[in-house]
């Protein structure tokens, strides 16, 4: 276990250098420059542009800015916000911390929610609770985020004054109480997927020899269901739950907008449109490595759940 | 236990989470105090951007962050009732010659920290944006101005390169906030990040940061000016990105006000339980600027063409709905503080329809030899732009011109907007522009100083000599507005830009605050001081 750790590690630090090549590239395509974005198009003086371009190493060939961006990296410096003039780590730590607070307790609601559901539809399969969780589900996925945020906002903040619609709170308890409608709007779309996949795999397990045999022992109902048949399920649920969150990481953008939640996609998204060069690059490598991180999660939790799979090794 | 009892477990134990769940959130909106009712010691405004800075010499948004650093930092005048110039951190201020302004400064001011606020605190805060390394956009507001200098004790005297009527708005812009010179050299790039690393000489100082979300600002005990002491002791400043989130914010009562929705979004508060609508007409104009270096609108009469066909009241209505104010020229009509008569008088008789005249529109298009040409504006990809982008490419096609609207996100927009290519790229923009003061040269002059800002390719010598002009004229006297009506006119007869339409300013707020009415210059100005429940 030990070793397969240790080599994705490498593998995975050399997957973000990569990406580091690829984002600054791409940032570096788009047409004009920070300086004049940040000065608003209004008439300073060329020594102005000049000035603001050398602070930030600007007037350097992309290469050396590279470089120097990597070597700064390396000693824990993530360079300069052009936009907000302060250090890149000051700007998007606490944001960072906000959008995995949004995207944790989204996936914490999806997984219970979902699994919930996609075992009460496989338990009760065909029947009326399985009708309307798959139709619930369904519709709950084909809603846009940013309409589902919208509605909630107006349901649940102005009609019924039971949640607020702006901003993270202060603390655990209101943190929780201000991160809940952007949550369920972040989860819902997310959820149908993490139902569906539960249930298709919750009734082939619900029909193996494994469970069968449970029954005849006359386990109750609940032991069969959550210690046999959920547990050989939950394979294929913790794939799709890797993939999903990284999906609600992007989505996150979305959420952040419209309950004005000062995250790091709403950064992303203002540091793009204003060139902020170092503030993009410091997003895309933390994603980057968070998502790299579920995924080494994911293969590990395999190893746990099914102590059959050996990591590493080729399949026979 | 029968079997089916067995089965109906797990349903059951789902059921039952359930109705924990909704019993909790009810009981927490049981406990939640409502919003509903303003409070006399806390208001909370909901402005759209976030806030970048807290340093007045790198704050200039035209909104939100200027009310902040309007709130936290006296300037030397101010704009009072009905836009004049009033005295705030200067007592007095006259000007001396075309090239010297000099102002009287009060004993009695105090920066947050108790230290006098100095004729050397005034000097270095205007030098300061001069200087290059500091990279301010407020340079744009003083490209005549030489420097800042200590005339005496209690006295500073401003310099400029060359005439400028301009320079008098200097002092009540955010070039004349003052902040603490010593204060501000010791924290160096730092000052302004933070709110411990800002010092100034306002009603409010900010105590809270939570970047991209909120600024609180808490009123000095000891601010020096008792007279205007404001109501409120906290302000919470909460960026809210979504307009309907905004409008939802409003409803629901958790925030108490906002000058940052449109006239649509207004519109649908107007009729709601416990709040006001006020508006105002606007500062910021809407309009295409031509490409008049190429393409299919270098020709005047093809500019003109479009502008004729284009059904102004009908986008300002769509846009702004019964709040939408149509536009003629190439200032907002009422912008101007002096000689109003004349200003109005011209603006009126500009030679520019409300509404469309197609027919006219044609003949010019055949006159030019124009039909079907291709014209292809750049639009800033946005909600309200959805609406005008097909206007203007429906206007365009009545008329034999194949226009096509493209689409721009804000990181293509604005750097070919901002680029100073000469010609840009594109046969149009879509452009908008807010005068910094109540001056139509804010609107005929400034723009087109720089390459950067005169997007349209203006140059022209006739146009030239009468800006040689208005720098030599005696700044407000009738002279110079006549100088400045000629250009206006100038701008429409030759199709220079083609106005849209002006957006209102709007005011929503809880139905018991009262005082401040809007103004055009409502950033530029401390209101906190006026509102109260």
């Amino acid at each position: 276990m030990k070793a397969y750790i240790a080599r994705r590690l490498v593998s995975q630090a050399l997957v973000l250098l990569a990406s580091t090549v690829v984002v600054f590239g791409l940032l570096h395509l788009a047409p004009g420059g920070p300086a004049k974005l940040l000065l608003a198009g209004r008439p300073v003086t060329q020594q102005t542009i000049d000035a603001l371009n050398h602070r930030y190493g600007l007037d350097r060939p992309l290469v050396v800015q590279y470089f120097t961006w990597l070597n700064h990296l390396v000693h824990g410096d993530l360079g300069d916000s052009i936009r907000e003039r302060t250090p890149v780590a000051a700007a998007v730590a606490p944001r960072i911390v906000t959008t995995l607070e949004l995207t944790g307790y989204a996936a914490l609601l999806m997984l219970v929610f979902g699994v919930s559901l996609g075992v009460l539809s496989a338990v009760y399969r065909s029947g009326p609770v399985d009708v309307s969780a798959t139709i619930g589900t369904l519709t709950a996925a084909s809603i846009p985020s940013y309409v589902s945020g919208v509605v909630l906002i107006v349901i649940f903040t102005v009609k019924l004054p039971w949640f607020p619609s702006l901003g993270t709170g202060h603390g655990f308890v209101d943190s929780i109480d201000h991160l809940t409608l952007p949550a369920i709007a972040l989860a819902l779309s997310a959820l149908a997927l993490i139902s569906r996949v539960t249930r298709v795999a919750m009734i082939e397990a619900l029909a193996s020899d494994a469970v069968q045999t449970a029954r005849v022992r006359g386990f109750t109902p609940a032991r069969v269901i959550f210690k046999h048949a959920l547990r050989g399920a939950l394979i294929p649920v913790v794939t799709m739950t890797g993939i999903v969150i990284g999906y609600l990481l992007s989505g996150a953008i979305i959420v952040e907008y419209v309950f004005s939640i000062n995250g790091v996609g709403l950064l992303l998204v203002r540091s793009v449109q204003g060139l902020d060069y170092a503030v993009v690059q410091a997003i895309a490598l933390v994603l980057t490595a968070e998502f790299l991180f579920i995924n080494l999660v994911v293969d590990l939790l395999y190893a746990i759940i099914d102590p059959r799979v050996r990591l590493g090794r080729a399949v026979n | 236990m029968t079997s089916r009892r067995r089965r109906r477990q797990p349903l059951a134990l789902a059921v039952a989470a359930g109705a924990v769940l909704v019993l909790a959130a009810a009981g927490i909106a049981v406990a939640r105090p409502t919003a509903t009712a303003a409070s006399t010691s806390t208001l909370t405004w909901g402005i759209l951007h976030e806030i970048q800075t807290l340093d007045p010499a790198l704050s200039y948004d035209g909104g939100g962050n200027n009310m902040v650093t309007y709130a936290e930092c006296d300037s030397l005048l101010k704009f009072g009732d009905n836009l004049t110039l009033q005295p705030q951190l200067a007592t007095s201020w006259r000007q001396v010659n075309a090239v010297t302004y000099v102002y009287n400064l009060r004993h009695d001011a105090r920066f947050w920290d108790g230290k006098p606020v100095t004729a050397a605190d005034v000097a270095y805060s205007l030098n300061r944006i001069l200087d290059p390394k500091l990279a301010s956009p407020l340079q744009s507001v003083v490209p005549t101005v030489k420097k800042m200098v200590v005339s005496g004790p209690w006295q500073v005297t401003l310099k400029l390169k060359s005439p400028d009527p301009r320079a008098r708005w200097i002092a009540a812009l955010p070039t004349g906030q003052v902040v603490e010179q010593a204060f501000a050299k010791r924290a160096g790039k730092k000052f302004g990040t933070t709110p411990s690393t800002t010092m100034c000489a306002g009603p409010y100082r900010p105590t809270s940061w939570v970047k991209g979300q909120t600024v609180t600002l808490h009123r000095v005990p000891s601010y020096w000016n008792k007279a205007e002491t404001p109501q409120y002791q906290t302000v919470v400043f909460r960026t809210i990105t979504d307009p309907a989130s905004m409008v939802a914010a409003l409803r629901s009562g958790q925030i108490d006000g906002t000058f940052d929705l449109d006239g649509r979004d207004a519109g649908t508060l107007a009729n709601a339980s416990g709040l006001t609508v006020n508006t105002a007409p606007g500062n910021q104009i809407d309009y295409i600027s031509p490409n008049l270096l190429k393409g299919p609108l270098k020709d005047e009469r093809v500019r003109r063409a479009l502008s004729l066909a284009i059904d102004r009241k009908g986008l300002a209505f769509a846009v702004h709905g019964k709040y939408g104010e149509a536009l003629k020229g190439p200032i907002p009509p009422g912008l101007s503080v002096y000689q109003q008569a004349i200003f109005n008088k011209a603006y009126d008789a500009l030679n520019l329809p409300l509404s469309p005249d197609v027919a006219q529109a044609k003949q010019l298009v055949a006159a030019a030899h124009a039909q079907g040409e291709t014209v292809t504006i750049g639009v800033l990809a946005s909600g309200t732009n959805d609406i005008v982008g097909p206007a203007i490419a429906q206007a365009g096609k009545s008329v034999g011109l194949n226009v096509v609207i493209k689409n721009l996100a804000p990181s293509v927009y604005f750097p070919e907007n901002f680029s100073g290519k000469e010609p840009r790229t594109y046969d149009g923009l879509l452009n908008f522009w807010a005068a910094d003061y109540p001056d139509p040269a804010a609107d005929l002059v400034t723009p087109f100083g720089s390459k950067y800002s005169n997007v349209e390719g203006w140059f022209n010598k006739g146009y030239d000599a009468l800006t040689k002009r208005y720098f030599n004229s005696k700044p407000q006297s009738a002279a110079s507005a006549r100088i400045l009506v000629q250009m206006m006119t100038t701008l429409i007869n030759k199709t220079v830009k083609i106005p849209l339409y002006v957006d209102p300013l709007i005011d929503v707020r809880k139905s018991s605050i009262k005082g401040y009415r809007i103004t055009k210059v409502y950033f530029y100005q401390q209101f906190l001081k006026e509102l109260h429940s």
